[in-house]
C-alpha cells in the first residue's frame, strides 16, 4: 500500500511537470491570446453581475485566473495546478468508490484537456468543482446526511459552477451504483434527475435562460457557436473510467502489482514526451505569437522570427507585413517574403477575432482612425463575454484622436478597475483634457493625418481604394504610401503605380531601392521613354544590377536567377504569378 | 471526531464568522455617525452624476440616486419637501435613497419642489455644503413601464441583444425575449398599441425570422414579404384600434465614412409605406402609399385613427447623393372602417431645410413631435439630430431647446396622458444611447429631462449597451419569454397577402 501510494505521487508529480511543459511549449502564446477575451473587474458589481446567472461563480474564477495569462508561464502553470486538482480529487474519489487503482486511472481523462485544448479555460475550472463535490459526497459516511448534502451540494454546484453539478451528480451515481443495493441504486436515481432538474427549476423561476445556457452556463463555450464534442468526450470520460475501476476492481488481476508499479511511469513518461515531442501546436500559435509581440509593440522580435521561421499562414502574414513597416522595412523585405496579395496585408472583410485585431491594427498603422475604431468595436462585440481590454485601448486611442472624450473616458473608466489595463488606463486620464491631448505628440500627429476626404471605401474590402484617398489627403502618411504601392507592386498594377512615382519625383523625394527597381521594370516593359526614366534618380548601382539581370536572365538556370535576383521587383515581375484579385 | 474537537472548531468557526462581520458592521456604524457638522458652504450646487439638478420628476418614479463627482470619501444629502417630509442619505460618493422613503416623499409633495443639500468630504478634509438643488415633483405620472431594446451601438454585428422591460417606478428590469433564445438573431421594431402592454409587435430577422403579433398570451409569426412589397414589413405604428398595423418597407443599406466627424450612414435605396389588415392578415393596397418617384418611410397614426401620417422624400439616386435627400412629413386621411386612404396628402413638416423623421403624436392628439437632421431619415448616427414639436392646432413651433442637448437626440414615445415622453439621446458620451424623460406642460412646454434612475449610479458607466427604441406603456407586458420563444423556433410563419 504504501509503496502505491509514493508511486503515486511520484507519478502525480511527472504528470503536473509533463502539463506545464506541454501547455508552456504548445500553447504559450495561445493563452496570452486567450487573456484578451476576459477582464476582470475589480468591482462588488462585476461578482454580483457574475452570480445573477448560473455558473457565474465559475466564471468570476476564470476570469480572475485568465487575467494573469499575461505573465510568463502562469497559464501552463494553472491549467498544471487545476487539472493536477481535478486529477487529484478524482482519484481520491475513485479510491472512495473502493477501486484502489493507481492514479494514472484518474489522470486519464484529464489528459483529454490537452487533446482538446478550448477557447477558455471555463470548462476546466468547471470540472474541478465537479470532481471536488463528488470527493465531498462520497466522504460522508452517514447515508441519510450523505444523500441530504447530495441534494445541497448539487444546488450550490450549479448556482456557483454550473455545469460541476453535471459531472458532479453522474459522479455520484457511479459511487452509489457501484456500491450495490437497492437504496443506493434509488438514492443515485434520485440525486441524478435532481441534477438535471435544476437547470428547469432554475429557468422556470430564478431565471429567464435557454436550454443550453441554463444547463452548462453561459461563458463555458462561445454562446453563439455549437458545444463541442469535445466537452462531452471530456467530462463523460470521468464518469466512464471512474465506472471501468470500480468495476475492475472485482476482477481478478491479470497483472501483478509490481509490475504494474514500474510500468506505469513509463508509461505516464512515454504519454507526456509523446506530447511534448510529437503533439502539434496550435495551428495559430505563430499567428498568436506575433499577436502578442504587436500587443507589446516589439515589432522587431516578428521580423526577426519570421527571418528564422517560414511565415505559415495568411495572420501571421499580415503581423510581418505590420512590423516590417513599423520598423521602417517594408519596402525591403516585400520581395522577401513570400506574398498571397490582399490578404497578406489587411483580412478580407473580417468576422474572425484575429482578423478583426489584424484590420483594427493595419487600419491604424496607415492611420485610418474611424476604420481601427470600428473595427475595435467589431472585435469587442464578436468577443465570447463582449469584451476585449485590448481592443478597447484602442477605442480610447481612436477616440482621443477623434475628440470624442467622453466615450474615451468611459472605457478609461471600465480599465481602470483592471489588474494589469489600470496603469495604461490611468496614464491616459489626463489625455481627456482636450489641451492636453491636442499638445501630445502621438495624438497630434495621427489627427494631422486623419483623413479629410470622406468616401465609404471599406479599407477590408477595397484597400486600394482605401488607400488612394488617405495618401491623396495625405502623400506624407508614409504608411498608407507604402501599402499602397506594396498592393500595386504585387498586383503589377505598374501604370497607377508611376502615378505616385511622378508625384514623388516632383517632391524630390529619394526613391526606396524596390521603387527604382519597379521603375527600371516599367520603361524597360511597358513604356519605352529614355527621356522620362532619366528624369528619376536611379541610383546606379540598382540599375547596373537590372542591366546585368537582363544580360543574365536567359543565360542561367531558373534555380540560379532566383537564388541571384529573387529579391528584386523585375524578377518577381517575370516570374512569379500574382495573386488572385478579392472579388469586389 | 470527539466533543472537545467539535467544540474547537464551533469556536474558530464562530470567531471567523464575527471577524467576517465585524468589519462590515463597523462600517455601517461609523458611516452613520459621519455627519457634515461644521461644513464649510460652497457657492455651488453639487457635481452629480446623473444631472439630476433642477429636473421635473414623474410623482411615480423610482428613487434617483446619484453619484457625487470629484474627490469625494464621504457624502451625505438631505431631502427636504415642501410640504413637509425630509430625510437623510449617506454614502460614500453615492446617495441611494431607501425606496420606501422616497416613495412617501414625492407622494406628499405631488406638485411642489423637493429640495436637495448635499454635503461632501474628502479623505481627512472638512465638510462642504453644497447650494441645494431642486427636484420638481410633478403630480403628472408617467406610464409605469419603458420597454428598449439592449443592443451594443455596433456597427455592422450585433452579439447579445434583447428587448426588456423595467418598471419605472422601481429597478426592476425583466427581459420580454432575449436573442440567446433565439439563436443569435435580430430582434427589433417593438411596437405597442397606444401604450398597452398586452398588444404589442416585434420582428425577428434570420434565423425564426418573421414578424410577431402577440395579443395577450396569443402570438402570431407572419412573413410579411410578398411579391408586391420591397422588403418585411419594417418601421411598424398601431392603428389605435388595434385592426391595423402601418408600416415602411424599405431596402436598406449602410456604409461608413472615412472622417471623424461622421460614424456610418443608413439610408433607404427604396421604400413604401404599408398598411397591414390583422384580422384579415392582408397589406392594403388602398392604404398603401407604394410610389416610385419618392421613398416613404416611418408612418403613424394620428391617436383618433382618422389620419396617417408618414415621412416621405424625392427619389434620389443612393447613395450617391445619401446627404442631400431630405424627408418631409406628411399627412392623409385613413378610413379605419373600410381599411383606405384618402387621395390627397397634406404636408405638415417641409424638407425645405432639414429631414424629419419619427412623426409622433401626442395620445391627446395636439402636438407632432418628432425629430430633425439635416439630411436622411436614420438620425442616430448625426449629432445634429435635434427633436422638434408643433402644435397641431396651431402649426406653431414650441421651443424644444430644454429637452436637446448638443449631442443626438432620437427616437421618442409619449406617455399615454400625453404629460411625459421617452427620448433616446447620446449627450451622456456620444455613442451609447440612454433614455431621457421629460415633461411636456399643457403648452407643450418640455423640462429638463433626466436619465432613466438606477439603483446603482455606476451602472452607466460600465454598461456596454444603448437604449434602443425606448417605448412608454402602461403596465407590464406579461407575455412569457419562453412562449415566444416556443412560437419563434416551433411556429412555421403565415404568409400574408397583397390585395
Amino acid at each position: 500500500m504504501k509503496r502505491l501510494l509514493s508511486a503515486n505521487r511520484l507519478l502525480f508529480l511527472f504528470y503536473l511537470t509533463g502539463c506545464f511543459l506541454f501547455f508552456e511549449l504548445n500553447y504559450r502564446y495561445g493563452y496570452r491570446f486567450m487573456e484578451q477575451y476576459s477582464l476582470f473587474l475589480f468591482r462588488a458589481d462585476f461578482l454580483m453581475e457574475l452570480l445573477g446567472q448560473p455558473g457565474g461563480f465559475n466564471e468570476y474564477i476564470t476570469a480572475f485566473i485568465t487575467q494573469f495569462f499575461l505573465l510568463p508561464f502562469f497559464a501552463a502553470g494553472s491549467l498544471a495546478v487545476l487539472s493536477g486538482g481535478i486529477a487529484g480529487f478524482f482519484h481520491l474519489f475513485i479510491r472512495r468508490c473502493g477501486a484502489n487503482v493507481s492514479v494514472m486511472a484518474a489522470i486519464a481523462p484529464v489528459f483529454l484537456f490537452w487533446i482538446y485544448p478550448a477557447e477558455s479555460i471555463a470548462s476546466v475550472v468547471a470540472a474541478l468543482p465537479g470532481t471536488g463535490v463528488a470527493l465531498g459526497y462520497a466522504c460522508i459516511k452517514r447515508p441519510v446526511v450523505r444523500r441530504l448534502c447530495g441534494f445541497a451540494f448539487l444546488l450550490a454546484a450549479y448556482v456557483l459552477a454550473a455545469p460541476a453539478h453535471l459531472l458532479a451528480a453522474a459522479l455520484i451515481v457511479v459511487y452509489e451504483v457501484s456500491a450495490g443495493g437497492k437504496a443506493r441504486i434509488a438514492a443515485a436515481a434520485g440525486l441524478l434527475l435532481w441534477g438535471l432538474a435544476i437547470p428547469l427549476l432554475a429557468m422556470r423561476t430564478a431565471y429567464v435562460l435557454p436550454v443550453r445556457e441554463a444547463f452548462l452556463g453561459k461563458h463555458l463555450y462561445h454562446p453563439e457557436y455549437p458545444i463541442p464534442a469535445s466537452f462531452g468526450y471530456t467530462w463523460c470520460s470521468f464518469p466512464l473510467a471512474a465506472l471501468l475501476a470500480c468495476t475492475l476492481r472485482r476482477q481478478k488481476k491479470v497483472f501483478r502489482q509490481e509490475w504494474m508499479n514500474a510500468a506505469a511511469p513509463m508509461l505516464l513518461l512515454a504519454i507526456i514526451m509523446g506530447g511534448l515531442a510529437f503533439y502539434k501546436q496550435h495551428p495559430l500559435e505563430q499567428a498568436y505569437r506575433y499577436d502578442w509581440y504587436a500587443r507589446q509593440q516589439q515589432w522587431e522580435k516578428i521580423t526577426a522570427h519570421a527571418a528564422r521561421h517560414p511565415v505559415k499562414d495568411k495572420d501571421a502574414l499580415v503581423y510581418v507585413n505590420l512590423a516590417y513597416a513599423y520598423t521602417g522595412r517594408f519596402n525591403e523585405a516585400l520581395m522577401r517574403i513570400p506574398q498571397i496579395g490582399e490578404e497578406g496585408f489587411i483580412p478580407h472583410d473580417p468576422k474572425t477575432r484575429l482578423g478583426l485585431i489584424e484590420a483594427s491594427e493595419v487600419a491604424w498603422l496607415v492611420n485610418h482612425t474611424n476604420a481601427a475604431q470600428r473595427f475595435a468595436f467589431t472585435g469587442v462585440l464578436s468577443a465570447q463575454r463582449c469584451v476585449q481590454p485590448r481592443l478597447m485601448k484602442r477605442l480610447v486611442e481612436t477616440y482621443l484622436v477623434n475628440e470624442e472624450y467622453q466615450v474615451a473616458g468611459k472605457y478609461i473608466r471600465i480599465l481602470e478597475s483592471s489588474l494589469f489595463y489600470s496603469r495604461w488606463a490611468r496614464e491616459q486620464r489626463p489625455l481627456l483634457n482636450p489641451g492636453k491631448a491636442a499638445s501630445t505628440d502621438w495624438i497630434a500627429q495621427r489627427r494631422r493625418l486623419n483623413p479629410v476626404t470622406d468616401n465609404n471605401y471599406d479599407l477590408t474590402k477595397a484597400l486600394p481604394n482605401a488607400l488612394a484617398f488617405l495618401i491623396d489627403d495625405h502623400p506624407e502618411n508614409k504608411r498608407a504610401f507604402e501599402y499602397g504601392m506594396g498592393y500595386l507592386l504585387i498586383y503589377k498594377d505598374l501604370k497607377p503605380f508611376m502615378h505616385y512615382m511622378n508625384l514623388l519625383k516632383e517632391k524630390g523625394e529619394p526613391l526606396p531601392v524596390l521603387y527604382q527597381e519597379a521603375i527600371c521594370m516599367y520603361y524597360s516593359a511597358v513604356e519605352s521613354n529614355p527621356e522620362a526614366f532619366r528624369s528619376y534618380a536611379i541610383h546606379p548601382k540598382v540599375y547596373g544590377r537590372f542591366q546585368s539581370y537582363l544580360k543574365e536572365a536567359q543565360r542561367l538556370s531558373p534555380t540560379l536567377l532566383s537564388r541571384q535576383y529573387g529579391d528584386t521587383y523585375y524578377y518577381y515581375a517575370q516570374f512569379i504569378q500574382p495573386p488572385k484579385r478579392q472579388n469586389r | 471526531m470527539n466533543n472537545c474537537t467539535k467544540k474547537k472548531i464551533h469556536r474558530i468557526t464562530f470567531t471567523c464568522l464575527l471577524a467576517a462581520w465585524l468589519p462590515g458592521v463597523s462600517f455601517i456604524l461609523f458611516s452613520c455617525a459621519d455627519k457634515p457638522d461644521n461644513a464649510v458652504v460652497a457657492n455651488d450646487s453639487p457635481s452629480i452624476f446623473p444631472d439630476y439638478k433642477g429636473v421635473t420628476i414623474p410623482v411615480n418614479i423610482a428613487p434617483l440616486n446619484f453619484r457625487v463627482e470629484g474627490e469625494v470619501k464621504s457624502c451625505h444629502a438631505v431631502f427636504a419637501g415642501t410640504n413637509g417630509n425630509s430625510f437623510t442619505c449617506s454614502g460614500k460618493n453615492n446617495i441611494r435613497i431607501h425606496p420606501g422613503k422616497w416613495k412617501k416623499l414625492l407622494a406628499d409633495n405631488a406638485g411642489q419642489p423637493v429640495s436637495v443639500t448635499v454635503s461632501t468630504r474628502p479623505a481627512n478634509g472638512q465638510w462642504t455644503r453644497w447650494q441645494p438643488f431642486a427636484l420638481y415633483v410633478s403630480s403628472d405620472s408617467i406610464d409605469n413601464h419603458l420597454v428598449y431594446r439592449l443592443i451594443e451601438p455596433g456597427y455592422e454585428k450585433w452579439h447579445i441583444t434583447g428587448i426588456y422591460q423595467r418598471n419605472l417606478e422601481t429597478f426592476t428590469e425583466k427581459p420580454i425575449i432575449k436573442n440567446d433564445m433565439t439563436d443569435y438573431n435580430c430582434i427589433n421594431c417593438h411596437s405597442f398599441c397606444g401604450g398597452n402592454p398586452q398588444q404589442m409587435m416585434l420582428h425577428m430577422r434570420a434565423t425564426n425570422g418573421g414578424t410577431y403579433i402577440i395579443n395577450g398570451e396569443n402570438i402570431q409569426k407572419l412573413n410579411t414579404q410578398t411579391e408586391q412589397t420591397i422588403s418585411h414589413l419594417a418601421y411598424p405604428f398601431w392603428h389605435p384600434s388595434g385592426k391595423y398595423l402601418a408600416a415602411s418597407v424599405n431596402d436598406i443599406k449602410q456604409f461608413f465614412h472615412s472622417v471623424k466627424a461622421l460614424k456610418m450612414e443608413v439610408f433607404d435605396l427604396e421604400s413604401d409605406v404599408v398598411v397591414y389588415d390583422i384580422e384579415r392578415k392582408a397589406i392594403l393596397s388602398a392604404a398603401s402609399l407604394v410610389t416610385k418617384d419618392a421613398f416613404e418611410t416611418f408612418p403613424a397614426f394620428s391617436p383618433d385613427g382618422k389620419s396617417l401620417y408618414y415621412c416621405s422624400a424625392p427619389a434620389l439616386p443612393m447613395p450617391k447623393q445619401y446627404d442631400s435627400i431630405r424627408y418631409a412629413i406628411h399627412r392623409v386621411a385613413f378610413n379605419d372602417a373600410h381599411g383606405h386612404i384618402g387621395p390627397q396628402a397634406d404636408t405638415i413638416i417641409r424638407n425645405d431645410a432639414y429631414s424629419a423623421s419619427f412623426p409622433r403624436i401626442s395620445p391627446d392628439g395636439r402636438f407632432l413631435m418628432y425629430t430633425e437632421t439635416g439630411y436622411g431619415q436614420f438620425p442616430i448616427w448625426h449629432k445634429d439630430a435635434e427633436i422638434r414639436m408643433i402644435d397641431l392646432a396651431t402649426s406653431r413651433p414650441i421651443d424644444m431647446s430644454a429637452l436637446n442637448s448638443d449631442d443626438t437626440e432620437s427616437y421618442h414615445s409619449w406617455s399615454t396622458n400625453s404629460r411625459w415622453v421617452a427620448v433616446s439621446s447620446r449627450r451622456d458620451n456620444g455613442v451609447y444611447t440612454l433614455p431621457y424623460f421629460a415633461h411636456i406642460d399643457g403648452q407643450g412646454n418640455p423640462s429638463k429631462p433626466f436619465v432613466l434612475p438606477q439603483e446603482d449610479p455606476d451602472t452607466y458607466d460600465y454598461s456596454l449597451y444603448s437604449y434602443n427604441l425606448p417605448e412608454l406603456v402602461n403596465g407590464q407586458v406579461t407575455i412569457s419569454p419562453y412562449a415566444i420563444r416556443h412560437a419563434a423556433r416551433n411556429m412555421a410563419a403565415e404568409q400574408v397577402v397583397f390585395r
